[in-house]
């Protein structure tokens, strides 16, 4: 029926490929009118963990259907206890409903109650037997966790999904072992290996394909990236800042130097300081470069708010240099 | 190797340079001579140039990766992005320093340019000023060249570094130290002038007006360098807060309270010239406590997760806060005598009153502040280390601030010397009717909590009463000058930044004071393991766990969780809060988390990705739905943008420098006689008085100018 044809597939003993095929041959020929049955609450709990049975690979085949999934699982169980087992747990995942026991359950009486399939079949010590099971799940939106309980021990579990399934699967230690072609149908193959049994087992599906928020005309916050983002504004208001700082200067060095002006020593605003003809030679070369700009004005080489610039604060030196002037104390 | 040489040579020049700039200008004042004076305003310009080299010389070392360097080695790393290697520059201790030492060399630059002939205030200031910033910088230099070493080198380069501390690798990590650290360095600036007006016995205001503009711009840098640390730790710890009364924190909080303070005083003690040991005192204080929490962030002895790493810097520290302190004091005491003439106030109900117990109220703070900071050292000396938490701070610190809050409203109302206590109670009426409407309002909308209502009120209150004192002013404006309403409320702004700069800082108080209060009384707090497709409701979102993605970026492993937000059933956002795993970093500090947050003016939802299992299908994390987290903000920028409006330069007056109060004060006369602040009598007798002052400054300005034309005459002539 089908070939495993990645060579990670092919790690998988070919004996139980078996079963996979099966599980997808029941799917494709799911029988729709069959009277639904729904077991609500997550079930196993009381089953996890129960003695003397163990299971070999277990396969859960998941498959998008309308409103949720279509899922089919098979395996196969053993008594390894020296006493007859008469009840076999087979949990099923929260949420199943119409659920149709396949294969394996000829004769049996078979109870649907609390997330598990309670399975009257007496298996004698080192007796082996495999069941098939299917049932639907609803589900929202993906992503989704299914949770189930895990009633024996199982040496493999193994999660297939159409190739063109919408989602992915993670499971605890679950990773993507290959693509299989089963049934003429490629489907992804997820291995997660040996599981203890538990009450609550957990199998994510994450949508696969483009992330919801990329192109989505709503706000979306990166933490990461956004702060990388905002590079841009903080490097334009240090260069902003910069350019004032940098424009400020240059002004302020064109009103004192517009006319090369001899600049007036910055420390002689400690006039007061100074001996009284240092002072007097300071004033001095004020009185010089405001004559010099008095001639520049006169020549008309220089505007009008320039001269007025500069003879202020030549003016305002002056009075800086005067004892009692400049609000030196007068 | 040539760097680290280069480097060493360049700290070593600045040391030198410096403390030749602090001799020469000590020789030359001492002896009066001009030409040792300009050797020492010259070495501290080429200290700046050598600074810069230095400061230049390790952001290149830092960008072309030298690991040689221990410094690059331990702060930088081959893929971490530019900015954040340049970053690097004050991401460690050294580099801080060195920083520090830079800023210190630009500051002396600027001021060896405050005597310009167009500069303002009283004169011989400046040079003496510059002599106390080059010892400041003599102390830093010999830290950088000596202690902490930027460019020191080891033996073996290593193939790559370890990088930046994670927690600093976010873009306000690049702007907060560095504008903290300018707050901090800008106010050695007016502490300068203070030591230089106490030395050479100039203690009337000049040494106030002189500073004005660098008090004013140090505590604008240091306010938005405290706002920006706040959103860094909002949106990097992880915890959801924005300030949680930390050492380090505590430690900017201090000079920035008493920084505060002494803005307010300024204005007293230029306008009355009262309060002036206090303002010497006031900006001493915020210069010692800017040292002190330098000590703090980095001698080692507090855990913090803004400290730097134990250091040996610490004694020198405490060495030169001590020293520094001895000799402001010293010179405060020494000078008391002159420093205590001063006026005494004319009337309880008056605005220098009012800026007084604002005043103390800051410094109740501070006080407060620092000994919950302190605490825990004392109590480590006595033998068991006592833990002084956010409710302590929050319990002493919050009703003091509420009570600054409070006074904030009524400080404007008050006139100058005397008020109308008339006009003050029925200024009063409106506001407080409004407050109480606003409360009722709130607590139908259902704020029921006492603390947050009350809070609420006042804020309302205050803000009424601010609106109203600038809407008096353009009304009375509108009035005198025939204008139109806007464009008054325009030339009132523009004819006083200053005053109306200030209201926008108040309401901007106000506004990030609702922020806090609203965030701090009405979070919601989630915390949730969802799996896959799960959601949570935290405050008015939804919220849907869609799953885990692991990425690479420059090196760094990161996961990201991705969640989908809804809100009435809409999908509103999507957030991907991360775990980042820095190699150089998770064994001491493990994931690293980054927060995503939804902002809005609502409110923001914050989530951090505690945790995932292997398989990515369940993650752990906390929600929270924070309200007007970002009035917050918008109140920091408007504090900033009324700061920067008052410091908006204005076209200068050609008037001599002791005439520009005169100046303000009249027109603050006439400001407060138009809106009803001063009766006629007060108004007459003051006017009068101002008048003759006036007159008088006037005259002796008008005879410089004369002299001065005549003198220039004199020369055209000589030269024609």
């Amino acid at each position: 029926m089908g070939a495993v044809v990645t060579p990670a597939a092919r790690l998988l003993p070919g004996a139980a490929i078996l079963p996979a095929v099966l599980v997808l041959v029941v799917l494709v020929a799911f029988p729709a009118a069959v009277a639904a049955q729904s077991t609500e609450s997550p079930g196993g709990a009381d089953a996890a963990g129960l003695e003397g049975i163990a299971a070999g690979t277990h396969y859960v085949m998941i498959v998008p259907d309308t409103g949720g999934f279509r899922v089919a699982e098979t395996m196969e169980l053993r008594n390894t206890s020296a006493v007859t087992v008469d009840t076999l747990i087979l949990p099923l995942f929260s949420g199943s409903w119409d659920v149709q026991p396949l294969a394996g359950f000829d004769g049996i009486s078979v109870n649907v109650a609390a997330g598990a399939l309670e399975v009257q079949r007496a298996l004698a010590p080192g007796e082996a037997a495999s069941f098939t099971v299917a049932y639907r799940l609803t589900a929202a939106d993906l992503p989704l966790a299914l949770t189930r309980a895990v009633a024996y021990p199982t040496d493999r579990l193994v999660i297939l999904a159409p190739v063109d399934a919408p989602f992915t699967v993670l499971a605890g230690g679950a990773g993507l072992e290959g693509l299989g072609t089963f049934s003429g149908q490629e489907v992804r193959i997820y291995d997660a290996g040996a599981v203890a049994p538990v009450r609550e087992w957990v199998l994510g599906l994450a949508p696969v394909g483009t992330p919801p928020w990329q192109g989505a005309d709503v706000t979306v916050v990166d933490a990461n990236r956004s702060q990388q983002g905002a590079w841009r504004p903080v490097v334009l208001g240090f260069a902003l800042m910069a350019l004032w700082a940098l424009g400020l200067q240059a002004a302020a060095a064109v009103r004192l130097r517009g006319l090369r002006l001899p600049r007036v020593e910055v420390w002689m605003e400690a006039a007061e300081a100074l001996e009284p003809a240092e002072r007097m030679r300071l004033a001095e070369q004020v009185a010089a470069a405001a004559a010099d700009l008095e001639r520049a004005h006169r020549s008309r080489r220089l505007s009008e708010s320039v001269y007025r610039r500069q003879k202020e604060a030549l003016l305002t030196a002056w009075k800086h240099l005067h004892p009692d002037g400049g609000g030196g104390g007068s | 190797m040539i760097i680290a040489t280069t480097g060493q040579v360049l700290l070593w020049c600045v040391l030198v340079t410096l403390a030749a700039a602090a001799g020469f200008i000590a020789y030359g004042l001492m002896r009066r001579q001009a030409g040792p004076v300009r050797w020492g305003i010259t070495a501290a310009r080429i200290a700046f140039g050598l600074a810069t080299g230095a400061l230049v010389l390790l952001a290149f070392a830092l960008l072309t990766d030298r690991f040689e360097l221990v410094y690059v080695a331990n702060n930088s790393r081959r893929l971490m992005a530019w900015p954040y290697k340049i970053g690097a520059v004050w991401a460690g201790q050294a580099g801080s320093l060195l920083l520090w030492l830079w800023m210190l060399t630009l500051a002396a630059a600027l001021v060896s340019r405050e005597g310009r002939p167009a500069g303002s205030g009283r004169p011989g200031l400046a040079v003496p000023a510059l002599g106390v910033i080059a010892v400041v910088g003599v102390f830093f230099a010999l830290l950088v060249t000596v202690v902490e070493n930027p460019f020191a080198v080891q033996a073996a380069a290593p193939p790559d570094g370890r990088g930046m501390n994670p927690l600093l690798q976010n873009p306000s990590m690049l702007v907060h130290p560095l504008l903290t650290y300018l707050g901090f360095v800008g106010f050695t600036v007016p502490y300068a002038f203070a030591m230089a007006a106490l030395l050479t016995r100039r203690t009337d205001a000049g040494w106030l007006r002189r500073t004005r503009w660098w008090a004013l711009a140090s505590w604008l840098l240091l306010s938005t360098g405290i706002l920006i640390g706040g959103q860094w730790a909002y949106v990097e710890l992880g915890w959801g807060g924005y300030w949680g009364w930390d050492p380090v924190e505590n430690s900017s909080l201090l000079p920035w309270l008493t920084s505060t303070a002494f803005l307010h005083s300024a204005m007293v003690e230029e306008r009355r010239g009262m309060l002036r040991l206090w303002n010497f005192a006031l900006i001493m204080g915020t210069f010692l406590l800017t040292l002190f929490g330098t000590f703090l962030t980095r001698s080692g002895i507090v855990s913090s997760v803004h400290a730097f790493a134990q250091s040996p810097i610490g004694p020198w520290f405490v060495g030169f806060l001590g020293l520094t302190a001895a000799a402001s004091v010293y010179l405060l005491v020494d000078r008391l005598n002159e420093l205590k003439a001063e006026p005494e106030f004319e009337s309880y109900l008056s605005r220098e009153v009012g800026f007084l117990f604002n005043n103390l109220l800051f410094l109740a703070t501070a006080l407060a502040v620092l000994w919950g900071t302190l605490f825990p050292l004392i109590s480590r000396l006595q033998g068991t280390e006592v833990t002084v938490g956010a409710p302590f701070f929050n319990r002493v610190a919050g009703p003091l601030l509420l009570g600054v809050i409070a006074l904030m409203g009524l400080g404007p109302v008050l006139a100058w010397r005397r008020s109308d206590p008339q006009w003050v109670t029925r200024s009063l009426v409106w506001p407080g009717l409004a407050a109480l409407a606003g409360a009722q309002i709130l607590l139908l909308a259902g704020v029921r909590r006492p603390g947050a209502l009350l809070g609420f009120a006042l804020l309302i209150f205050v803000a009424a009463l601010t609106v109203a004192e600038i809407s008096r002013g353009v009304r009375a404006r509108a009035r005198a000058a025939g204008e139109p309403i806007p464009r008054a409320l325009v030339r009132v702004f523009g004819a006083n930044p200053r005053r109306y700069g200030g209201y926008v800082v108040h309401l901007g108080v106000l506004v990030l004071a609702a922020g806090i209060i609203a965030s701090s009384t009405y979070t919601t707090e989630v915390q949730a393991p969802l799996r896959l497709g799960e959601s949570v409701t935290v405050g008015p979102y939804r919220v849907r766990y869609l799953g885990v993605e692991q990425v690479e970026e420059r090196g760094v492993p990161t996961l990201y969780a991705n969640l989908e937000v809804r809100r009435d059933q809409e999908v509103v956002a999507y957030l991907r809060p991360a775990k980042t795993m820095h190699p150089g970093f998770m064994e001491t500090m493990g994931p690293t988390t980054e927060v995503a947050v939804l902002g809005s003016l609502e409110r923001d939802l914050y989530a951090v990705l505690a945790g995932v299992d292997d398989a990515g299908i369940t993650a752990g994390f906390e929600f929270m739905s924070k309200p007007l987290v970002s009035w917050i903000w918008l109140g920091g920028y408007l504090i900033m943008a009324g700061t920067a409006f008052s410091l908006w330069p204005r076209s200068r007056r050609p008037f001599s420098p002791a005439v520009e109060p005169l100046l303000e004060e009249l027109s603050d006369l006439e400001a407060e006689r138009r809106t009803g602040k001063v009766d006629d009598d007060a108004y007459q007798r003051r006017r009068r008085q101002l008048a003759a002052a006036l007159e008088a400054r006037l005259a002796r300005d008008r005879e410089l100018e004369a002299s001065f034309e005549a003198r220039v005459r004199q020369l055209l002539e000589e030269g024609a």
